[in-house]
């Protein structure tokens, strides 16, 4: 099997912070990897890379075998790059079904033109309701956005970006500021996503739980570095790891 | 004052509010699609009056055929504006850099037109006109009114009707929204910002252009049309910065306020505007929708 998304040597600068420094790998389809390390070792910014937001200063990355560096974030969502945000990212003043009507397009291969119609796939309905049946969401179409609580929006926003379509969605901290039970329909969600729809996943998250659960394999970033690259029980043990997780032992 | 008088000062001051009011939507419309203050919107207004008069007078074309060819034109105005003044700028690591652009870019439309067109004022005939070529006059009952000022205020509730449409109930109004509120969250739903930004600035030119057009008989045209900004920006600040109901309202009171003013003291009408603008920014500087800042906080 070919894998969905690969990054070859990619380096991003930010003035004299460099947040990612030659960062290999690849991700299957249907594999979930989990993508850790400490504060500000370049973790976001290497989402923001693969969505497109920023332009990698070297190196390449390639969605589906296709060289997509230089593609604009709206193009590469439209391939089948979805991304969900830790805090979740709506269309303030605005209904429920406005939101949804923004976000469920971008399978259509021709593209904006008939998303300005409003067009969307005939089995939505279908689809919907299963995502709704994973996630145990209750909600009014009508209702604003932001009359569901934070938790329900973050599992929403993972919703849209399924019926999209995606064949990889980026998934920053899903369980950041979730109670345990949402913390395991993002789970359920993410297995449906991975296992059953054959979405290859790429999840930023500090709940190590969640990480050693889900993931297929770990990618250990510090300082833009991968430091480590495994499945999780190695991950869970390795001394560079723990290192850089708990500082190396120093005489000042 | 008796009541025809009152009618007759009630429609020249909508009209001219309903101008105003264009030029405030979208300056409103500019700062939410991308965040910049635009010191051209009275000179693009003059651009448009100058286009429809070009065509009008000196090509004689036939009114429809006008009308697409102004719209096309200022279509091609908004995106030449949009991508000599703004985009370049963008990413310009002062803010300030895309708003002083457009106060570079109202000098340069002024010089354009006093290139293209000379610097003499031009006379541009009514949309209702008499057989002797005069601007008509609508007759109800005794009171007289000016057909294009009541043809003004039609024309401008029925377009500013058609952009609220467009970003409040069509899809690709909340495409745009999404685009000016959170460009990073809209690519990743597939809409592309630039385009967005284009519909914006396409839309915004259209409405000043037929504002433009249609305040050029009631006016000369010349480049003394560029001034009306100032009367929209007053409108915006008095209706409450940044909400385009406010915008609206706060012009067409403006537009009133002028036109009522001059009754007591004709030559002073603009002080007495700038006066109430003032009076707004002493007790209410949040304007009448406003929230004030440290509320929003």
């Amino acid at each position: 099997m070919k894998p969905i998304l690969r990054l070859e040597q990619v380096s991003k600068r930010f003035g004299g912070v460099v947040a990612a420094d030659d960062v290999t790998f690849e991700l299957m389809p249907g594999k979930v990897k989990g993508l850790i390390g400490p504060n500000g070792a370049g973790k976001s910014t290497l989402l923001n890379l693969i969505s497109g937001i920023y332009a990698p200063d070297g190196g390449d990355i390639y969605f589906d075998e296709r060289k997509i560096t230089q593609t604009p974030a709206h193009k590469r969502a439209r391939m089948g790059i979805g991304r969900t945000f830790q805090t979740p990212r709506f269309l303030q003043r605005s209904s429920i079904r406005d939101n949804f009507l923004l976000g469920t397009d971008l399978g259509d291969k021709l593209g904006y033109f008939k998303s300005y119609l409003g067009c969307r796939g005939s089995d939505f309905d279908k689809e919907f309701e299963k995502l709704l049946q994973i996630t145990h969401l209750e909600f009014d179409w009508e209702d604003d956005i932001n009359s569901l609580p934070f938790g329900k929006r973050k599992l929403l926003e993972i919703v849209r970006a399924m019926l999209a379509h995606p064949r990889v969605m980026l998934i920053d901290e899903p369980a950041a500021g979730l109670n345990n039970k949402e913390g395991e329909y993002v789970m359920d969600m993410i297995r449906y996503a991975s296992r059953e729809q054959g979405i290859g996943v790429m999840l930023i998250e500090h709940s190590m739980e969640m990480v050693m659960n889900i993931c297929d394999d770990i990618v250990v970033l510090s300082f833009g570095k991968v430091i480590a690259k495994d499945e999780p029980k190695a991950i869970a043990t390795n001394p560079v790891v723990i290192e850089a997780y708990l500082g190396e032992e120093t005489d000042d | 004052m008796n009541f025809n008088v009152f009618v007759a000062l009630t429609v020249n001051g909508l009209a001219m509010g309903v101008i105003y009011a264009l030029l405030a939507m979208g300056l409103i419309l500019l700062i939410r699609a991308v965040g910049v203050m635009n010191f051209a919107q009275g000179d693009l207004l003059m651009l448009g009056a100058y286009i429809t008069c070009w065509l009008t007078v000196d090509l004689e074309l036939p009114f429809w055929l006008m009308v697409l060819v102004a719209l096309l034109c200022f279509a091609v105005v908004g995106l030449i504006f949009m991508f000599s003044v703004y985009w370049p700028l963008r990413n310009a690591s002062y803010p300030a850099a895309t708003v002083i652009a457009t106060m570079g870019a109202s000098m340069v439309l002024k010089e354009l037109v006093t290139l293209l067109w000379g610097s003499l004022p031009r006379s541009m005939p009514s949309l209702v006109r008499t057989e002797d070529g005069s601007a008509a006059v609508l007759q109800i009952g005794s009171i007289n009114l000016q057909w294009q000022y009541v043809l003004t205020i039609l024309v401008g509730i029925v377009i500013m009707a058609l952009v609220f449409f467009l970003f409040e109930k069509m899809y690709v109004g909340k495409m745009m929204q999404a685009a000016a509120q959170d460009a990073y969250a809209a690519s990743m739903l597939g809409i592309p910002t630039i385009a967005t930004i284009a519909v914006t600035y396409i839309v915004v030119v259209i409405m000043v252009s037929v504002g433009g057009y249609m305040i050029a008989p009631i006016f000369m045209v010349s480049t003394t049309l560029g001034s009306l900004q100032l009367r929209a920006f007053a409108g915006v600040v008095i209706g409450g910065f940044g909400n385009i109901k406010g915008a609206i309202i706060g012009s067409l009171l403006v537009g009133l306020i002028e036109s009522f003013s001059t009754l007591q003291f004709s030559s002073y009408k603009d002080v007495t505007v700038f006066m109430v603008l003032i009076i707004f920014l002493l007790v209410r500087p949040q304007g009448i929708f406003g929230e004030r800042i440290a509320d929003k906080a």
